[in-house]
């Protein structure tokens, strides 16, 4: 029957009617698409950056949330729809991203550089907050009876301590506490030396119970004494103690690194967004961070206003920062690829 | 009774056809024919126009050993749900009416919540302090928590679970077809219930089981999730380090030239098991013969 076979067809071009697009009209306030890691971080950013920002300028702030997928960013950027307005990236983005040409110019009238520390600026972005991978424990496990490792020369020492441990499935970090481990100073880590970190990493291999990949789960592998001892990041272990948790840390050989704000080009509220980059770099604003995660700030007039009682607990204290070292991030932007393949053939033997 | 005449004649009957294939033909070719071309070109033109990103491949030994590690949790992923989905797939068919909806919506349960979260599920399941090992130690099984996660046997565990119900389905869509007559004369002509089975349902049920085999197999392929959170540091495969290449070191020609590797392997593999499936109803007398 004729009826049938054109009732068929209509039903054949029904996947075209898919394709077609409906337009609707845009917002009249001013929006600002802003994204960051989630979590107890973004919670944090958002009762310090957003609700203030956005009723200080009167703007619509969306958050969105990514786990740092680059290649999205970059595909955002290249395919010429960008969605993303600011975005908390992870230092080597900021290099690599520059690179390859996926940011707009930070616009410097705006954002107070001079009271910025001088590691905090950069064409392309400028530092959000400063954090830190240190060495974690469980809490309860250790007692001034029974003392924590201190120190990645601790960390390596399994007959002192035979407890299960835990690093990061990433050779960022990892090569750093390699090194100190087997007794290079401070001051003279970089540039790497390959050959050795690899060696000693080889001593503590078999000891690592589990490498973690998501930035909670050190606190719930020390939470539930899958592991003892752990490195992680010293915002999620100091927020995840205050929670109740049995974790603690330590900052001795502690790897300062931090966070950048970009704004990816072709970004559709790119005068928004240096608003934004201006009030979260500003003194007022960065001294409020701090009180809901101890993650430390670039501003020299916020350092001053925290009060000691925070302060003590953020990577930028003086006193903590003397234990620590300071990432090199250029190091790290040209030598990634080889190193990932090298770290790569080292997990598998 | 007035017989039907021919409604159409030849002609339109093909154009019909074609009008109907057509529109989901395009929607193939432009969201994936396309891009794997955009794919290849990418691998051989980034970031200039060598064969580096493949040179690379096979200089450097630790991909192929990637690749080999891919390409041996997946079979031994699918040799477990044929295993697990056979028997379940069976007693599915054996049974009616309202035990057989459960056991149908048990199979498909797995699809309700993301991957992600039934991967976490499994941490907590799998872990030193977790359900199994705490239920172990109550019942005196053994006397020290076992290792169930962060290495191969967790993954196993975690990607069979998720994969499961991709056996499933297509072996009982075979097995439903099957007329049970068939077991029961070959049982009534002497052979017993093994020897019945493995010489009727069994031959019979290999469509299905090659087709469930095929999914489960280029399924597992490129899984990425299930052996970075369950495995250990010797469980990469290759969905990670294209992963890795794509989001961190944005060196997307490498990337490309993994990915087209990954396929062109698939691909082999693909037409492997069609032509095994061929070779198989060949020998094989097919359920419409039967009829």
């Amino acid at each position: 029957m004729k009826n049938r076979s054109r009732v068929l067809v209509l039903f054949a071009l029904i996947p075209l009617l898919l394709f077609t697009r409906c337009s609707g009209s845009g917002p009249k306030q001013r929006e600002l698409v802003v994204v960051s890691y989630g979590g107890s971080y973004q919670d944090a950013q958002r009762k310090a950056y957003f609700e203030a920002f956005a009723k200080k300028y009167n703007v619509n702030v969306r958050e969105e949330t990514w786990g740092g997928d680059f290649g999205k960013l970059k595909a955002m950027v290249e395919s010429g729809n960008v969605t993303w307005d600011v975005v908390d990236v992870e230092a080597y983005m900021v290099l690599r991203g520059a690179q390859q040409n996926l940011y707009e110019k930070i616009d410097y009238t705006k954002v107070p550089k001079d009271e910025l520390l001088p590691e905090a600026i950069n064409d392309y972005g400028v530092v959000a907050v400063f954090w830190s991978t240190v060495q974690a424990f469980n809490s309860q496990h250790f007692s001034p009876d029974k003392p924590h490792p201190v120190g990645w020369a601790d960390f390596w020492n399994t007959q002192k301590f035979p407890e299960p441990r835990a690093l990061r499935k990433d050779p960022v970090g990892n090569l750093e506490f390699a090194l100190l481990a087997d007794g290079v100073p401070k001051d003279r880590l970089y540039p790497l030396d390959l050959d050795r970190a690899f060696a000693s990493l080889d001593k503590i291999k078999s000891h690592v119970k589990v490498w973690w990949t998501a930035g909670e789960q050190p606190v719930q592998l020390l939470s539930t004494s899958e592991v003892l001892i752990s490195s992680g990041w010293n915002g999620r272990i100091y927020s995840g103690a205050k929670e109740g948790k049995p974790v603690a840390l330590d900052w001795e050989g502690g790897l300062v690194s931090s966070d950048w704000w970009v704004i990816p080009r072709g970004s559709k509220n790119k005068d928004v967004a240096q608003d934004f980059l201006a009030f979260a770099s500003s003194a007022e604003a960065q001294s409020e961070l701090p009180k809901y995660i101890a993650y430390g700030p670039p501003n020299k007039n916020a350092i001053a206003r925290i009060p000691p009682e925070i302060a003590k607990d953020l990577p930028t204290a003086p006193q903590n920062l003397a234990k620590q070292v300071i990432i090199n991030n250029e190091w790290w932007e040209k030598n990634q690829a080889a190193v990932l393949d090298r770290w790569n053939k080292w997990l598998l033997k | 009774m007035k017989s039907a005449r021919p409604s159409r004649s030849l002609k339109s009957d093909g154009l019909t056809t074609w009008l109907l294939i057509v529109p989901s033909l395009l929607f193939v070719i432009l969201v994936f024919i396309l891009p794997t071309l955009i794919l290849f070109r990418r691998s051989v033109v980034d970031p200039s126009f060598t064969l580096e990103n493949y040179a690379r491949i096979l200089h450097e030994p630790v991909y192929l050993q990637v690749i080999w590690i891919t390409f041996k949790i997946a079979t031994i992923v699918t040799v477990l749900t044929i295993v697990l989905g056979y028997p379940f797939a069976y007693a599915i068919n054996r049974t009616r009416g309202s035990l057989k909806l459960i056991l149908l919506g048990l199979t498909l349960l797995p699809f309700w919540t993301s991957l992600l979260v039934r991967t976490f599920a499994f941490i907590l399941l799998l872990q030193q302090q977790g359900l199994i090992n705490k239920m172990l130690l109550t019942l005196h099984i053994i006397s020290a928590p076992i290792a169930l996660v962060y290495n191969l046997p967790g993954v196993l565990v975690g990607m069979t679970y998720m994969l499961l119900p991709y056996m499933v389905l297509p072996l009982y869509g075979t097995l439903h077809r099957i007329d049970p007559k068939l077991e029961w004369s070959a049982s009534s002509l002497g052979a017993g219930r093994l020897r019945a089975f493995c010489s009727t349902t069994l031959p019979l049920s290999a469509p299905g089981l090659v087709a469930g085999s095929a999914i489960v197999f280029l399924l597992s392929l490129g899984f990425f999730v299930t052996p970075a959170l369950l495995g250990g540091p010797r469980e990469q495969t290759i969905s990670m380090i294209i992963e890795a290449q794509v989001n961190q070191l944005l060196n997307w020609g490498f990337a490309a030239a993994l990915s087209v590797v990954l396929i062109l392997i698939t691909a082999l593999f693909a037409v492997l098991i069609v032509c095994g499936g061929w070779i198989i109803s060949r020998r094989k007398p097919s359920l419409a013969e039967l009829r």
